[in-house]
């Protein structure tokens, strides 16, 4: 069992990640910096294209901002309800969930990324 | 011979007050609010404004009290939304024609203005507020006292003040909604027993606030610290007690060693410094006196001459 000083100290190094990180990700959908429009910058081109230019950010991004969003859930589920069951319940089910999406995330970028390595 | 003196008829000035007091029966499960009027006059406090209305309008209401000084921290109650001891708030001061009374929240009521403050004191004991030792032989059969310089107590001094009067336990909104949460007062208290240098504890204390329910649970919201009668800083502990933890899971700090008992120095006298007077009482001339004492007295009052005898040997 992790001990929640780790929790919480996992939970300030990634919060000081994401500044980062985040930043460099909001920069690319504001209006002017790379493409003219938000909505441009979410056509599935340019996202493409996002992902060849600052993929390794959006490699960090996407652990360090699952981590933090689902420790940070993790901790207002625990202060709704108490209990041992509810305890093991949340953790499982954030484990999961981070499981899920990091990997999911991680295969997508990856892939786009290996494709495109391999093929340029 | 007589004298007269002419007592003067001293006037209070009384405001008429209307305490809203919200009551509750456990017998019946019923709550509601209870409205008195009470004459106020200067220097009176909730307190006394309760008593008033227990000797002279409802003698039910049920509110917690001892020593009407903010000493004992049993009078703590909802006085117009803010957590606070009943008789440290004189009543005008308030500013209001009406004062709303009510139990302490995030605790059982008991009746009327009484909180059930078990929940309470059970997390107080989980962070075993005494000093702990290793070595248990020297602990538990004492010599002598532990060191402890004046600067080694005013780093925790402050948390030395606390009452247990639970009002920073009712102001703080994690324990609103988190009922294992350890509370700011059991937090406090914690930093307060680990940073004492005669405490060996810190393992036991940060294996119990280093929980899903400890310390971390704090939103710093630090609602605690602004309702502390007596000025003690919650919020500050729990956030040193997180650096503590933080620091001795990460290796940065060690468990620390307690502080020693403290030697007896030999008597030694400063150069130059005056001999101290000889004692006054010469215990060859008291017992002359004695000795005179008890033949003047021996067949007058032979009980009493024997017991005086008793003590003259014992000399």
């Amino acid at each position: 069992m992790v001990r929640e000083s780790t929790l919480s100290l996992l939970q300030y190094v990634t919060a000081m990640i994401l500044i980062i990180v985040l930043t460099v990700h909001v920069l690319t959908h504001i209006p002017g910096i790379m493409y003219s429009s938000y909505h441009e910058s979410l056509e599935p081109n340019n996202v493409y294209r996002n992902y060849r230019i600052i993929g390794g950010v959006l490699a960090i991004l996407l652990p360090v901002a699952a981590i933090h969003g689902l420790n940070g859930l993790r901790g207002i589920l625990l202060e709704l309800k108490q209990g041992r069951a509810w305890e093991l319940l949340v953790n499982i089910v954030m484990v999961i969930l981070g499981v899920y999406a990091i990997g999911l995330g991680m295969i997508t970028l990856l892939r786009w990324l290996g494709i495109l390595y391999w093929v340029g | 011979m007589m004298v007269e003196t002419e007592v003067k008829e001293i006037k209070v000035e009384s405001k008429e007050v209307t305490f809203r007091i919200r009551r509750y029966d456990p017998e019946t499960g019923k709550r509601w609010w209870a409205e008195y009027k009470v004459p106020v006059i200067r220097g009176m406090t909730v307190l006394d404004a309760l008593l008033y209305i227990k000797e002279n309008i409802d003698h039910t209401l049920t509110a917690r009290y001892s020593c009407r000084m903010g000493v004992c921290g049993s009078c703590g109650m909802i006085i117009n939304g803010t957590p606070m001891l009943a008789c440290s708030i004189q009543v005008l001061d308030l500013g209001t024609d009406v004062v709303t009374v009510e139990p302490l929240p995030n605790l059982p009521t008991l009746r009327d203005l009484s909180a059930d403050f078990t929940r309470f004191f059970e997390k107080h004991k989980l962070i075993k507020p005494f000093i702990i030792r290793v070595n248990k032989e020297e602990y538990e059969s004492p010599q002598r006292e532990y060191r402890m310089f004046p600067e080694e107590l005013n780093a925790i001094i402050q948390f030395a003040y606390c009452l247990k009067c639970g009002l920073c336990y009712a102001a703080c909104p994690t324990s609103a909604i988190d009922k294992l949460y350890l509370g700011p007062q059991a937090l406090a208290q914690a930093y307060r027993w680990i940073s004492d240098v005669r405490d060996e504890g810190m393992i036991e204390r940060i294996e119990v606030v280093d929980s899903a329910h400890g310390c971390w649970r704090c939103h710093f919201a630090g609602s605690c610290s602004a309702v502390c009668p007596k000025g003690v800083d919650p919020a500050q502990g729990i956030q040193l007690l997180r650096a503590l933890a933080l620091s001795l899971r990460t290796g940065r700090s060690k468990v620390k060693k307690g502080s020693p008992i403290v030697q007896p120095s030999p008597a030694t006298r400063r150069p130059g410094a005056v001999e101290p007077p000889k004692p006054t009482v010469n215990i060859e001339v008291v017992k002359e006196n004695l000795k005179k004492l008890i033949e003047s007295i021996e067949e007058e009052l032979p009980s009493i001459a024997s017991a005086l005898k008793e003590y003259m040997e014992s000399l």
